[in-house]
């Protein structure tokens, strides 16, 4: 939506979807001047509140940071600023990125505003709110962060694209770490041209992240990876699960007739590491939480306790009590499984079965990977199609008591997701019918972006 | 009995398992099969299911079946994550502990494919072949290296304390002494 149009909204529809479905944390309605020939001049944005702001505070919708102001941008953000983007406000989240349901947030839970408010549904997390912004049609588009699924998930319950790129290609300097081998910048949108656009902006090697895909290796996969229509497509067995609902099969099957149609080839694929992604994921993503999320003791900055730094023996036990239950449930885990009792079993364990599940795609892609220095398979895919989420959006209350009874329980809604994370392959979630909660997505050799966008954008 | 739906389901996974198993050709432990030839193949392989989450959720054992850590492991968990003892509910941290666990170490009964050669570093997404560093790209590094205010390296560009809910005479401060009475 450009900004003159946006500011012809009266501001009272702001409010009103704000009050009814909780989308933001600060919202910022001073109007930057009008920028012209810029890439994305006028066009508005919103940005997850774990991602750093120079003008707005900086949350992470926890108790820890509340009225933290970053005293710099996070480089996507100056890079959206350069190219003349308008930032609406900061979204609500999962504390720290923490969840799948959106609902851990200090400021309470988003509400998808593809329902009716007074259902209460759950928006899917972690990027709640940004995905939110985008259904509302706050935003021409929004920044989210994506760990285990938090872009892409959210996306596929609001109905909307969710892209996360492949890990290294957008820069994470200025998103505040937690996990941060995982961890990557994603964008939501309705439109495949402005998700591109964006993508084009922020697709950038940054010296400040020491992550970042650097230009010989961005050389590389420009110079190597050019798919050729028709494109071979897989189908992931172990995707094939008894939970997906019926609904879903229905969509599916259309979406792959589709495809057909248009000459793509479709081939069944086995990937069986893909079933041990979420014991991996939640070995290792919860140990580098604890580590990253060591750093809040009150004293340089964030929340502090007013009267103590220690107590019954634990430095900063008081300023760090404010964690949310979630984000204390996962330092507690992370950091049992960096002691020396679990150490060996667990973390290292994980870390050797990740690397046997990134070798697995390498063996399935057409196209080399640039980081293992696989040589590509020649009979190879150049896509895999891939459900978002293992069932359809749920009440709060009924998410929230699923979660009481065992973490497992909101783990699992991330069965789909998290491989590509662990694989830091670039993945589109796009809806399978409009204005319907159910999506699929498209995945793309590390590196492979542009094959995942020219493919979508082929669709629509 | 078996319904007449549940005999055509596993007539249909049948036929498809034997499909499967003569289009699926090895490489390695991922493996591609053959081009569908139509759509109604490509709806007999997704009408397989594989697998269930309920795979995941059967380690989610009746909580008087789980073993619980001990306490004295959770006072040690606790202090090292910075959490409080005092008021701490340690009976429902040892039973969100134990149901965590029961998830994740489900690792423990999968081998690791070790023929790769490639150690647990390689998990990270970075390259995994590197240079060695020497003396001279050193040098060449440090002579190119630019100070950036944008992280706070030109002197001056910020107060370090500038944040600080308390500070003295530019300095940070730690209440109650940072060594004394420590655990």
């Amino acid at each position: 939506m450009p900004l003159k149009r946006f500011l012809k909204q009266p501001l009272q529809r702001l409010s009103d979807l704000q009050s009814k479905y909780n989308i933001f944390t600060s919202i910022s309605i001073t109007a930057n001047k009008e920028q012209t020939n810029k890439p994305l001049t006028n066009y508005v944005a919103s940005i997850k509140d774990n991602i750093v702001t120079k003008d707005l505070p900086t949350t992470c919708a926890s108790h820890i940071l509340e009225n933290f102001k970053s005293p710099y941008d996070a480089t996507v953000v100056k890079l959206l600023k350069q190219a003349g983007v308008h930032i609406l406000g900061k979204t609500n989240l999962d504390e720290f990125g923490m969840g799948s349901g959106g609902v851990h947030s200090m400021r309470g839970p988003v509400i998808n505003p593809l329902y009716p408010h007074e259902q209460g549904m759950i928006m899917g997390g972690s990027s709640s709110g940004a995905a939110a912004s985008v259904v509302c049609d706050l935003v021409d588009f929004a920044l989210g962060t994506d760990t285990g699924g938090s872009v892409r998930l959210p996306a596929c319950y609001g109905s909307i694209l969710g892209f996360k790129p492949s890990y290294g290609r957008l820069s994470r300097f200025g998103v505040i770490a937690y996990s941060q081998s995982l961890d990557t910048v994603g964008i939501l949108t309705k439109k495949i041209d402005v998700l591109r656009k964006v993508f084009q902006v922020l697709d950038k090697y940054d010296t400040k992240d020491p992550t970042s895909l650097n230009d010989e290796l961005r050389g590389l996969i420009e110079k190597n990876m050019k798919a050729k229509k028709p494109l071979k497509i897989g189908i992931v067995k172990e995707f094939n699960h008894e939970s997906l609902p019926s609904v879903f099969h229905e969509l599916y099957s259309s979406f792959l007739k589709k495809l057909v149609n248009l000459g793509h080839e479709i081939y069944p694929v086995s990937i069986p590491s893909v079933k041990n992604s979420l014991p991996i994921y939640y070995t290792l993503s919860p140990a580098e939480a604890a580590s990253n999320l060591s750093r809040y003791d009150g004293i340089r900055y964030g929340y502090r306790d007013s009267k103590l730094d220690i107590k019954d023996g634990v430095l900063f036990a008081p300023t760090r009590s404010k964690f949310g239950i979630e984000v204390k449930n996962r330092i507690i885990l992370g950091n049992y499984n960096l002691c020396s009792d679990a150490f060996k079993n667990n973390f290292i364990k994980a870390e050797k079965l990740r690397v046997n599940l990134i070798d697995e795609f390498d063996r399935i892609f057409r196209f080399p990977n640039v980081l293992t220095d696989s040589k590509g398979n020649p009979e190879g895919l150049d896509i895999l199609v891939v459900p978002t989420s293992s069932k359809l959006p749920e009440t709060i209350k009924d998410f929230q008591e699923q979660e009481s009874k065992s973490p497992a329980n909101s783990y699992i809604n991330d069965v789909f997701t998290v491989p590509m994370s662990l694989a830091g392959l670039p993945t589109l979630s796009m809806p399978l019918k409009e204005k319907t909660p159910i999506g699929v997505q498209i995945v793309g050799q590390y590196g492979d972006d542009s094959t995942v966008l020219d493919f979508v954008e082929s669709l629509s | 009995m078996f319904s007449t739906r549940w005999i055509c389901r596993m007539h249909i996974a049948g036929r498809i398992n034997r499909l499967g198993s003569h289009r699926l050709a090895s490489t390695g432990g991922a493996k591609i099969g053959k081009k569908f030839e139509n759509m109604g193949q490509i709806k007999d392989y997704l009408s397989e299911p594989v697998w269930s989450v309920h795979e995941y959720l059967g380690t989610n054992v009746e909580e008087s079946a789980l073993k619980l850590p001990p306490v004295k492991l959770v006072k040690k968990l606790l202090r090292l994550s910075g959490l409080p003892l005092e008021g701490a509910d340690i009976e429902g941290i040892q039973m969100q502990l134990a149901k965590q666990l029961s998830f994740v170490n489900r690792l423990h009964d999968i081998p690791v494919e070790d023929g790769t050669g490639v150690e647990e570093y390689g998990a990270r997404l970075m390259p995994r072949k590197t240079t060695l560093l020497n003396y001279k790209m050193l040098l060449e590094a440090v002579k190119h290296q630019k100070q950036d205010a944008d992280i706070g390296e030109v002197s001056g560009s910020w107060t370090a304390t500038g944040l600080a809910a308390e500070s003295k005479n530019g300095y940070f401060v730690v209440r109650e002494g940072l060594l004394k009475n420590r655990k």
